[in-house]
C-alpha cells in the first residue's frame, strides 16, 4: 500500500512537471509569436526618420499656402493637421527605437 | 535580485487553474491521512522529542503531514496551479489548522533577515534600473569589448554576469537585448549573419545565469540559502559567499567563451562597422549624470557595508547590522536622498516575490522543527550510501546535479526552498559541513540552461524572435555538463584544497 501510494505520487508529480513545462514552453512560443507579428506590423509601415518628417512637413506646408492663399481658414486647419501629422511621425519612429538608439528612453 | 524569475513566469498574474489545484489537495490528503504512518516517522519522532515528554504519535502525523504539504507545493511551484504567493501563505495555514505550529508564532516563522535582504536587494536593484545604471554596464561593455566578435561575446559574458550578481536578471537581459539585435542587424546589412544573431543572444542568456552565483544579491535562492544555514546557526557574511561564489563565474566565462563561438561558429569574425555605428548611437546618452553617479556611489556604501557588517561594523557597533539590514539602510537613503518614491517601489518591485520567499522561510522552519527534513535526509542517505555519495565531497556533488536537474524542472528558488532544509539536514546528520552542501546546492540551482524558460532571462532573449529552443538544447548539451564539472573541480580544489573548509567541519 505505501509502495503504491508512493509510486504514485512521484508519478503526479513527475506528470505536473511535463504539464508546466508545456504549458510554460507555449506560452513562450505564443509571446514570441507576438513580437514576430509586431515587427512584421513595424516593417510594413511607412517609416520615416526625423529628417525626412521635417522635410515632408515643410514642403506640405509651402504647398498648401501658395495653393490655398486666399482661403486663411483652412490653411491654418491644414497646417494645424500637416503639424499633428508630423508629431505622430516622429513620436512612432522614435517609439519603434530601443533605448540604444533612443537616449529619451534611458 | 536575479532571482526575480517569479516576476516573469505565470504564477503571479494567473488565477487558480483548479484542475491541478485539486490534484494538489488530493496528493496532500493521500500522503497525510491515506498514507499509513511508517514506523521511521514514530521512530523519528521519539528521537527528536522523546525526552520532552510530547505526544509521539501526534509529532510523528505533523512529519507526515509536512511532507504532504512539501510534496503539495511542488505542485503548485511546477503548475502554478494556484498564484504563488498564495502558496506561501497556505504554508502557514496549513500549520495553523493541524495545530503544527502555535498559533502566536506562525507569523514570526515567515520574519528572517533573509527576508528583509531579498525586499531591500529587490528595491535597490530598482533604483539601479530607473537611472539607467545597467544601460552605462552596456554600453562600457560596447565601448572595451573591442571589435572582434569572440571579445564581444566574453565582454557580454562579463556584462552581463556582474549585474545579475546586484540586479535582477530580466532587466539585465532586457537591457542587453537591443545591443545585441543592433550588433546583429548591423552586420547583417553587409553579410547574412543569423548565427552571429543566436550566438550573442544565447551568450546575454547564458551570462545572466552564470553571474547568480557570484553574490548574495545575484538571487533569492542565495538569501534563501543564507536564512536556511543561519537556522542551523552558520551565517554566511557577504564577503564569505563571494569568495566562495566568484570562482564559478570567473572559471564559466572561460568556459562559455570558449564553448559559445563553437556551438554557434558566427559568419563575421570582425564586427568593427556594427560597433562603430553602436558606439555613434550610445554617445548620445552622453556622460553619466550627477543623479546617476549618486545613485551608483550609494550602492557601492551599501556594497562596502556588506563586505565590512562582519569585520569592522560588528567591531564598532558590537553587532552586525545583517545582509537585510544593510540592504534596507541602502533603500531608506534612497528614499531620504530623495532618488526614488515609495510609488517606485510599490511599481518595481516585485511584492509577491518577497511574500513567496518568506512563505518558503517557514517552509524550511517548520520542515526543520517537525523533524521532517530530519527524516527524509535519512531515507535519501539510506538511499545514496551503498554509492559512497552519503557524506563528505560526494555528498556535495550528488546534491549540486539534483539542484541542477530540478531547476530545470522548477524555478531556483523554490527548488532551495523544498529540497535545502533537507539537504543541510543530510549534511549534518551525515558530518559534512553544511556550507558546502548548502552554498554547492545555491549555484547549481543556476544551471537552467535547458529549456527557454529556464529562467526569466532565457525567454526574454527567446521572445526577441532569433532563436530556436533547439538552440538552448544545443547549448545545453555541452554547457550543462560543463557547469556540473566546474562546480565538482570548484567544490574540491577551490574550496576544500585552496579556502580550506574543511568538509567535516561546521561552517567557513
Amino acid at each position: 500500500m505505501e509502495t503504491v501510494l508512493f509510486i504514485f505520487i512521484i508519478i503526479i508529480i513527475g506528470v505536473a512537471f511535463i504539464y508546466s513545462r508545456k504549458t510554460k514552453l507555449g506560452s513562450a512560443e505564443k509571446q514570441k509569436e507576438v513580437k514576430k507579428v509586431e515587427k512584421e506590423f513595424e516593417a510594413k509601415e511607412d517609416n520615416m526618420t526625423y529628417g525626412q518628417v521635417q522635410q515632408q512637413k515643410k514642403n506640405l506646408l509651402e504647398s498648401v499656402e501658395i495653393h490655398l492663399a486666399d482661403k486663411p481658414e483652412q490653411v491654418e486647419q491644414l497646417k494645424q493637421i500637416i503639424n499633428d501629422w508630423a508629431e505622430l511621425k516622429i513620436k512612432s519612429f522614435t517609439n519603434r527605437r530601443s533605448w540604444v538608439r533612443n537616449p529619451d528612453k534611458d | 535580485m536575479a532571482d526575480s524569475e517569479q516576476t516573469h513566469s505565470g504564477g503571479f498574474a494567473k488565477t487558480t487553474d483548479f484542475k491541478w489545484l485539486g490534484i494538489g489537495v488530493v496528493v496532500f490528503i493521500l500522503i497525510a491521512f491515506v498514507m499509513p504512518l511508517p514506523e521511521s516517522m514514530m521512530l523519528k519522532a521519539e528521537e527528536i522529542f522523546g525526552s520532552t515528554g510530547a505526544d509521539i504519535p501526534l509529532k510523528a502525523h505533523h512529519i507526515q503531514l509536512i511532507l504532504a504539504l512539501l510534496a503539495t507545493c511542488v505542485i503548485f511551484f511546477a503548475t502554478e496551479a494556484i498564484p504563488l504567493p498564495a502558496v506561501a501563505l497556505i504554508i502557514g495555514l496549513v500549520q495553523l489548522f493541524f495545530g503544527i505550529t502555535e498559533p502566536s508564532r506562525i507569523v514570526s516563522t515567515y520574519a528572517h533577515d533573509a527576508v528583509w535582504f531579498i525586499a531591500g536587494s529587490l528595491a535597490l536593484g530598482a533604483t539601479l534600473v530607473k537611472y539607467g545604471l545597467d544601460k552605462r554596464v552596456g554600453m562600457l561593455v560596447i565601448n572595451l569589448a573591442g571589435t572582434k566578435t569572440r571579445m564581444i561575446v566574453i565582454g557580454i559574458l562579463i556584462g552581463t554576469a556582474i549585474p545579475t550578481a546586484f540586479i535582477g536578471e530580466h532587466a539585465v537581459a532586457a537591457m542587453y537585448v537591443p545591443i545585441a539585435i543592433a550588433l546583429y542587424t548591423l552586420t547583417n546589412r553587409s553579410t547574412p549573419a543569423p548565427r552571429l544573431g543566436t550566438l550573442l543572444l544565447v551568450t546575454i542568456a547564458v551570462g545572466c545565469m552564470i553571474g547568480g552565483p557570484m553574490s548574495p544579491t545575484g538571487g533569492a535562492r542565495n538569501a534563501l540559502m543564507i536564512g536556511f544555514l543561519s537556522n542551523i546557526g552558520i551565517e554566511v557574511s557577504f564577503m564569505q559567499w563571494v569568495t566562495m561564489g566568484v570562482f564559478y563565474t570567473i572559471v564559466m566565462i572561460v568556459v562559455m567563451a570558449f564553448i559559445l563561438p563553437l556551438l554557434f561558429k558566427p559568419e563575421v569574425n570582425d564586427l568593427s562597422g556594427a560597433v562603430a555605428l553602436l558606439k555613434q548611437d550610445l554617445e548620445k546618452h552622453g556622460p553619466m549624470t550627477k543623479k546617476q553617479i549618486s545613485v551608483a556611489l550609494i550602492m557601492l556604501l551599501v556594497v562596502v557595508l556588506w563586505i565590512i557588517d562582519k569585520s569592522v561594523t560588528k567591531s564598532i557597533l558590537g553587532f552586525s547590522l545583517g545582509l537585510g539590514g544593510v540592504a534596507m539602510f541602502g533603500v531608506v537613503l534612497y528614499m531620504l536622498l530623495g532618488f526614488t518614491s515609495w510609488k517606485d517601489y510599490e511599481d518595481k518591485v516585485s511584492w509577491g516575490v518577497i511574500i513567496l520567499y518568506a512563505g518558503c522561510i517557514s517552509l524550511g522552519f517548520v520542515f526543520k522543527s517537525t523533524g521532517a527534513s530530519s527524516w527524509f535526509a535519512d531515507q535519501i542517505i539510506n538511499l545514496v550510501a551503498p554509492l559512497g555519495l552519503n557524506s563528505g565531497v560526494g555528498l556535495v556533488i550528488l546534491v549540486g546535479v539534483i539542484g541542477a536537474i530540478l531547476t530545470n524542472l522548477m524555478s531556483a528558488g523554490a527548488t532551495v526552498a523544498v529540497i535545502g532544509p533537507v539537504v543541510l539536514d543530510m549534511a549534518q546528520s551525515s558530518g559534512t559541513n553544511p556550507i558546502l552542501v548548502g552554498v554547492g546546492l545555491a549555484i547549481a540551482t543556476s544551471m537552467a540552461y535547458w529549456l527557454v524558460i529556464g529562467t526569466p532571462a532565457s525567454s526574454i532573449v527567446y521572445a526577441s524572435g532569433q532563436l530556436e529552443s533547439k538552440d538552448f538544447i544545443r547549448m545545453a548539451t555541452l554547457g550543462w555538463p560543463a557547469a556540473l564539472i566546474v562546480l565538482a573541480l570548484m567544490v574540491i580544489i577551490y574550496w576544500v584544497g585552496f579556502l580550506g573548509i574543511n568538509p567535516s567541519g561546521i561552517g567557513f
